[in-house]
């Protein structure tokens, strides 16, 4: 404030020393034209304009150059944002070795914790499969005291519910922020967003808790009545699951950027990886998975891996592999609630400063016209993917079958789905760091990435190397 | 890195395809498995990832949520598709169904998801706002600049509108407007009044004050006196828009 005032405003100038900097305000140059601006202020709007990440001196956008100096540039604000990250990571090892420890679960996996235990669930239906077809033939595999059609519909409804989930998050945060538009009121409409979006998130992990609990007691008095009981809890769980999606992307992307500020560097040059170190949390949902139901059939089934597996073996290793991550969301519930009070605060300051109080129609209205190719889009290539997510995932265990024929053993699956997981990790951290690479991430000038994948190609080289032989 | 990774589960859902029986043999059945474990891959350092950040990232915050949900949850039809399809279909046969869908995500992505990697939020909410009230014409920034708009939105000439000289001008106006709210703000707290105004996350830097000052109004006494009248600067900061 002081560089604001001055010294003219408090009478009479006190004699000074010759202005050397050329900064003193009371003898600064003002030029001949008031509305031209002298070179200090010239370098200070452009620096808030010309942000040194995305233009260069002259204030060109990096996009604006020609191929070679853009390559060039974005290189060199790339390698100086890396360096700067690991002179700081080295920085805070030296004076505490654990803290990027403490930095990283704070901040990505806290974020992403609801999508690890979503990872896990969701991929446990999958891997305990086998086991229960290996243990309760007559039912899982043969179909005959059970239902075909209950059976297949384990597939099916986990995914229903996933969709009821989403539309319902969808719905829910429509009402509120509709709410808060026909109220008209920036406070009412903050407190209403505000408890709308905290409310989103502890009824996401009600829901999944209930739904886990329902999954670990599931039981029938006969083995199809417990297979029905097995869906519906999975149906129910499959609602809160939905949720977690939007909550994880969103509340990922802007609680981590101050939108409100006038340079947002940080979002720019990781706002991927913000948010993708969160979404990966999944993967280590799914190795977690993994990782446990091996060890629990080791430990129910007497340290052996090999068929027959008892009935009471299965019982244990199924129950207790959902009963984990019941603790693990009942401690989400209570961390959303006691912890995360404010869970959109920054995002409502950043909202009011625009003006924006919230959800209209007439914004909803204005995006199918103006972004409905990008919902086509990101709807349509979601559906795509997941087409090779979940059917990989699914039809992982039909794979296995082809890779090593004849095998009654639940763990060669396993083990290789371990694998499998294991792989994806890889490009799940793989993704997160390239993924705000501005030649990386959709199309066009992918040669840089390509030069990366050619670490695959040597790697698919070993692998016909029989190294990976299990 | 999407398009790469649609592309690759493709060829790496292909191959296997057309020529099922090589490499579900024992001799080729390392080959399969590695591209097995490829597809995997590839599948999770391209459109996995990317689905779930760009679902978020190109919308304007207001409807962030919604669209991201939206999205999911057409994603999770796909995955519903899977699950009908691999019940109805024999091993071999999904192999040779499967890739098309990478296919048609190569070339969707190609043609309509914009790329909005290194442009920040802010900026597109700046865009939203001009939207948002009608103008789409007067804005002239980074927002719309062919890298970060779509094969299709470049073709509807969504970016002819891209004026960095233009820009410029506007930001330094919207920086103005800043700088008046901070100066209102001054003003209403040096009376007493609470402003509400967000002190603690403020980084303006002083050195524009002068500037501002000096511009605000084209009468130069004006100038020590900005904040006991900050209406005068209102007024000056809408002659200066009317030019």
């Amino acid at each position: 404030m002081a560089a604001a005032d001055s010294v003219r405003d408090y009478g009479l100038a006190v004699p000074h020393g010759p202005n050397l900097t050329g900064e003193h305000v009371a003898t600064a140059d003002i030029p001949e034209n008031p509305g031209l601006m002298t070179a200090k202020e010239q370098s200070v709007l452009n620096s808030i304009i010309y942000p040194p990440d995305i233009y260069t001196e002259d204030g060109v956008y990096w996009a604006d150059l020609p191929i070679g100096q853009r390559i060039a540039f974005v290189n060199k604000v790339n390698n100086a944002e890396a360096r700067k990250e690991l002179i700081a990571i080295g920085r805070t090892i030296k004076a505490d070795p654990l803290a990027p420890v403490g930095y990283y679960l704070k901040n990505m996996v806290l974020p992403g914790a609801g999508l690890l235990l979503e990872g896990y669930v969701l991929f446990s239906i999958g891997n305990i499969k086998p086991l229960f077809q290996a243990v309760f033939k007559s039912c899982w595999k043969t179909y005959q005291v059970c239902d075909k059609t209950w059976i297949q519909a384990v597939d099916y409804l986990e995914v229903s519910g996933i969709i009821i989930g989403k539309s319902n998050t969808t719905f829910l945060f429509s009402r509120m922020f509709f709410f808060d538009h026909l109220s008209g009121q920036v406070l009412v409409g903050i407190l209403g967003d505000w408890l709308g979006r905290r409310w989103g998130l502890i009824q996401d992990a009600t829901i999944m808790f209930i739904g886990l609990v329902m999954l670990t007691a599931s039981w029938g008095v006969t083995l199809n009545g417990w297979v029905i009981c097995y869906v519906l809890s999975l149906l129910f769980y499959g609602v809160g699951v939905g949720g977690e999606y939007p909550m994880t992307a969103t509340s990922g992307m802007e609680n981590a950027v101050g939108s409100g500020k006038v340079s947002t560097s940080e979002d720019r040059l990781h706002r991927g990886r913000k948010v993708t170190s969160a979404f990966l949390m999944q993967g280590w949902g799914q190795f977690l998975n993994q990782a446990l139901l091996i060890l629990l059939l080791l430990i129910f089934h007497h340290g052996s891996g090999e068929p027959p597996y008892s009935k009471v073996a299965a019982q244990w290793t199924f129950r207790v592999s959902f009963a984990i991550p019941a603790a693990g969301t009942l401690w989400l519930v209570y961390y959303r609630t006691y912890k995360m009070k404010s869970a959109s605060k920054q995002l409502m300051a950043a909202k009011k400063k625009q003006k924006v109080t919230g959800y209209d129609v007439q914004s909803l209205k204005l995006t199918f016209t103006y972004f409905g190719p990008r919902l086509i889009a990101t709807a349509g290539t979601w559906y795509m993917n997941d087409v090779f997510f979940y059917g990989n995932k699914l039809f992982q265990n039909d794979f296995i079958a082809v890779l090593v024929p004849g095998n009654t053993s639940v763990m060669v699956g396993w083990l290789y789905s371990f694998l499998n997981v294991g792989v994806s990790l890889c490009g799940y951290y793989l993704a997160s760091f390239l993924i705000d690479h501005k030649f990386c991430k959709r199309d066009g000038h992918f040669i840089f990435c390509l030069g990366n994948s050619d670490i695959f190609c040597r790697w698919s080289q070993i692998y016909d190397g029989d190294w990976f032989r299990l | 890195m999407m398009a790469i990774g649609f592309a690759c589960d493709f060829i790496l859902f292909t191959i296997p395809a057309f020529n099922y029986k090589y490499y579900s043999s024992a001799k080729g059945i390392h080959k399969f498995q590695a591209m097995y474990f490829l597809s995997s891959f590839f599948n999770q350092f391209g459109p996995n990832s990317v689905t779930f950040i760009c679902a978020a990232e190109v919308y304007p915050t207001p409807i962030r949520a919604t669209a991201h949900g939206l999205s999911a949850a057409v994603g999770k039809l796909g995955a519903l598709t899977a699950a009908i399809m691999y019940n109805y279909l024999s091993t071999p046969s999904i192999f040779k169904v499967v890739p098309w869908f990478g296919l048609v995500g190569a070339i969707l992505t190609m043609t309509l998801m914009p790329d909005t990697t290194g442009l920040d939020l802010k900026e597109q909410e700046r865009r939203w706002h001009f939207i948002r009230e009608g103008r789409e014409h007067e804005y002239h920034g980074i927002a719309i600049h062919k890298q970060h708009l779509s094969l299709l939105e470049r073709f509807q000439g969504k970016g002819k509108g891209y004026d960095p000289k233009l820009d410029y001008e506007q930001k330094v106006e919207e920086i103005r407007g800043e700088w008046l709210e901070r100066e209102r703000a001054k003003a209403e707290e040096k009376e007493g009044g609470d402003s509400g105004f967000d002190w603690e996350h403020d980084d303006w830097n002083e050195d524009l004050d002068t500037y501002f000052t000096r511009t605000a109004s084209n009468s130069p006494e004006l100038e020590g006196k900005e904040k006991a009248t900050p209406i005068a600067d209102e007024n000056g900061l809408s002659e200066k828009r009317n030019v």
